[in-house]
């Protein structure tokens, strides 16, 4: 077994919201292990950007609250780092890229300026040994001409070429581990297969790790090596990506590959009938009861818990008898 | 550099708004009903001594050859003279001026030195006690009207507690420092004069305090929203996900986008502040261009109505230029 590098326990968070506490995050839990690239998929709003946020406790409060839960990083638990412990790991050991890279710069500055500024924030160098690194980290991206670039405010650039500006900055000081929110949502086809080739890149050759939020099975499937899926606030599957989409074991699971466009046949998209239940009162049980067409009498009562169905493959859910907790 | 390109081409762009106001300061000051020259010789005058009043004034000459006349003494810096006092009309301008702009720049002072400070603390601890605070501050300065603020001030500092004076620019007895800007606060500084300095700011803050209110209340709700939106982006999560401190995240990435609308805003308050202070310089017995304006108006002073209007005109191209000079330079986006 790999040692995780990130490993999230039973996380729970909650926003107050006008028309109650909303509890968006109930007892998720997950890990990334060092050199790799982990899947994390859902449908929207199921707290997949909550939960990434959170490992970097900048989920805005209030409205937001970490309820509980452990978020242990290197051997630390991040929740009871001190604030400017924790200020001092993100950007540098703990980076995120965002799905809008035409909002995630700030308009007002160069590149340069805002890179060089994340550098410095973390590192005792000089400006022209910043700028160096800024060159270096550009060109790891693949971006032609750096020193223009540099010199550009962000709406000179091209999305894609933001994108890589983002992951350039994020990437500067070094981390161990890049938290990609859907960061290629956003673009084109062309440049959403660049900007993943460059991410397995760096992953593969810095040994870094990569928690990468996506809406698209596909790019689970070309270059994750594991996946956690997410229902509602919580974990309900964790798997090796051949496993997951070989035995799919949660019916939530299955669901969701069965709806990927050309797997249905016929050209016919699958959707999983009914909808999310809000986290304001959530149904008691298996969150996935209502629209679940294996649930039997336990699933309204029990919240199922995480077991191994296979080595590396655990789920939550009462028709999977597993052997033990993952 | 781009900026001072863009400067030059902003300023050679002004020469013909200028020229316009010229002629429109012109017509507007001859359509004003009445004849100025009888009134110069009063009403029982004959009409030879009208007549040679006219032709004294060259009010007798057709009005494109008026207007010349006009535009070619304001080519050489002589606007005539006041039909009212016969004193050049540039020397009473250089007496008033002065005393409105230092009002007008020590209300824009106040404004932002409280207004920004305030209208940021209440972004970051909004619905906190700081932001009702501001609040409070806000509304009132919105609801008082100018002339009960200026008389409950001068009732309260003046009269009760005699901690500031009530009225004109220095003491009675004291004599404006030698002139270089009649700014006396800058004159003063340049002289080295610190007793005369003491007297000049503790002349100003009552006015300035006065006019400055309303105004600094819009800016304080400027500053605010515009922190609050700007608070909200994605570069702000970038910044902090980033690790930079709160203050950086604040004071570099969200202050300069948030100065943005708020740079259209004073612009627009001072250019209101130049023109709104004939109640607070009535209040204040400030010999100010308010009552310059009033005077001239009533006597029918048509050099002395066209040399306020080129001068308030003028000070508003500029300070239009100003703010889209610091427009562009605070925000890249803008092409120019
Ligand atoms: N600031 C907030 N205030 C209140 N509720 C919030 C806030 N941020 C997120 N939520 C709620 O948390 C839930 C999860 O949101 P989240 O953004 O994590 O979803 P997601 O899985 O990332 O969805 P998507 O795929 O659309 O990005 C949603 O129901 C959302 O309404
Ligand atoms: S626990 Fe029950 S309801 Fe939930 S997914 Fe499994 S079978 Fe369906
Ligand atoms: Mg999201």
């Amino acid at each position: 077994m790999p040692t995780p590098l990130l490993h999230v326990r039973d996380l729970s968070v909650s926003f107050a919201t006008y028309q109650g506490r909303a509890m968006v995050l109930d007892r998720a839990s997950l890990s990334v292990n060092r050199g790799e690239i982990m899947g994390l998929v859902g449908e929207t709003g199921c707290g997949k950007s909550v939960l990434s946020r959170a490992v970097l406790r900048i989920i805005p409060s209030p409205p937001g609250r970490i309820d509980g839960g452990e978020i242990v990083f290197e051997g630390r638990d991040l929740l009871t780092l001190p604030k400017k412990a924790m200020r001092a790991l993100r950007g540098d050991r703990i980076s995120m890229i965002f799905q809008e890279p035409m909002s995630s710069l700030n308009p007002v500055y160069t590149v340069g300026n805002q890179m060089r500024e994340v550098i410095r924030a973390h590192r005792e160098v000089s400006r022209a040994e910043a700028q160096a690194v800024c060159l270096e980290m550009l060109e790891a991206v693949r971006l032609p001409e750096p020193g223009t670039v540099l010199a550009a405010y962000p709406h000179e650039l091209s999305g894609g070429m933001r994108q890589r500006v983002m992951i350039a900055m994020e990437l500067s000081c070094r981390p161990a581990l890049l938290l990609a929110d859907e960061p290629t949502t956003a673009l084109d086809v062309t440049v959403q297969g660049q900007i993943l080739a460059i991410l397995a890149e760096l992953s593969a050759r810095e040994g870094l790790s990569i928690l990468l939020v996506t809406h698209d099975m596909g790019v689970v499937a070309q270059i994750c090596s594991r996946v956690a899926v997410m229902y509602a606030g919580q974990v309900v599957e964790v798997a090796d990506v051949e496993s997951l989409f070989a035995r799919p074991a949660h019916p939530y699971t299955r669901g969701l590959i069965a709806s990927i466009p050309g797997r249905a046949g016929e050209g016919d998209l699958y959707a999983i009938p009914g909808s999310v239940p809000s986290p304001i009162d959530p149904p008691p049980g298996c969150r996935f009861h209502s629209r679940c067409t294996q649930s039997g009498p336990d699933c309204r009562r029990a919240v199922p818990e995480m077991v191994l169905v296979a080595p590396d493959h655990a789920v939550a859910c009462h028709q999977c008898p597993g052997g033990g907790r993952p | 550099m781009r900026i001072l390109a863009y400067t030059f081409r902003r300023l050679l762009a002004a020469i013909p708004v200028l020229l316009g106001v010229s002629v429109l300061a012109f017509l507007i000051s001859h359509a004003i009903p009445g004849d100025p020259a009888r009134l110069i010789v009063g009403p029982k005058a004959s009409k030879e001594a009208v007549e040679a009043i006219r032709k004294e004034h060259g009010l007798d000459r057709p009005l494109p050859v008026q207007y010349l006349h006009f535009l070619g003494g304001l080519l050489t810096g002589d606007l005539g003279r006041s039909i009212r006092n016969h004193r050049p009309v540039t020397e009473d301008l250089a007496d008033y001026f002065p005393a409105t702009l230092e009002l007008t720049l020590a209300s824009l002072v106040l404004c932002l030195s409280v207004g920004i400070p305030l209208g940021i603390l209440a972004a970051v601890r909004r619905n906190r006690f700081a932001d009702h605070a501001a609040r409070v501050v806000s509304v009132v300065g919105v609801s008082t009207p100018v002339f009960w603020l200026g008389l409950m001030l001068l009732l309260l500092f003046y009269r009760h507690l005699s901690w500031l004076p009530g009225s004109g620019r220095l003491d009675v007895t004291s004599a404006p420092p030698a002139g270089v800007t009649g700014l006396y606060v800058v004159d003063a500084v340049l002289a080295g004069n610190w007793p005369l300095l003491r007297e000049a700011v503790s002349h100003l803050i009552l006015p300035a305090f006065c006019l400055s209110y309303v105004y600094l209340a819009i800016i304080t709700r400027i500053v605010r929203s515009s922190m609050i939106a700007v608070l909200g982006q994605d570069y702000i999560t970038t910044a902090r996900a980033n690790g930079l401190s709160a203050g950086r995240v604040v004071f570099k990435h969200a202050f300069k986008n948030s100065l943005i609308p708020t740079v259209t805003i004073v612009g627009l308050s001072l250019g209101e502040l130049l023109g709104g202070a004939i109640l607070t310089e009535t209040i204040f017995a400030w010999p100010g261009m308010g009552k310059y304006v009033v005077d001239s108006v009533n006597a029918l002073d048509f050099p002395a109505i066209m040399g306020f209007t080129l001068v308030a005109s003028t000070a508003y191209v500029a300070i239009n230029l100003g703010v889209d000079v610091l427009y562009a330079f605070l925000n890249p986006r803008i092409r120019y």
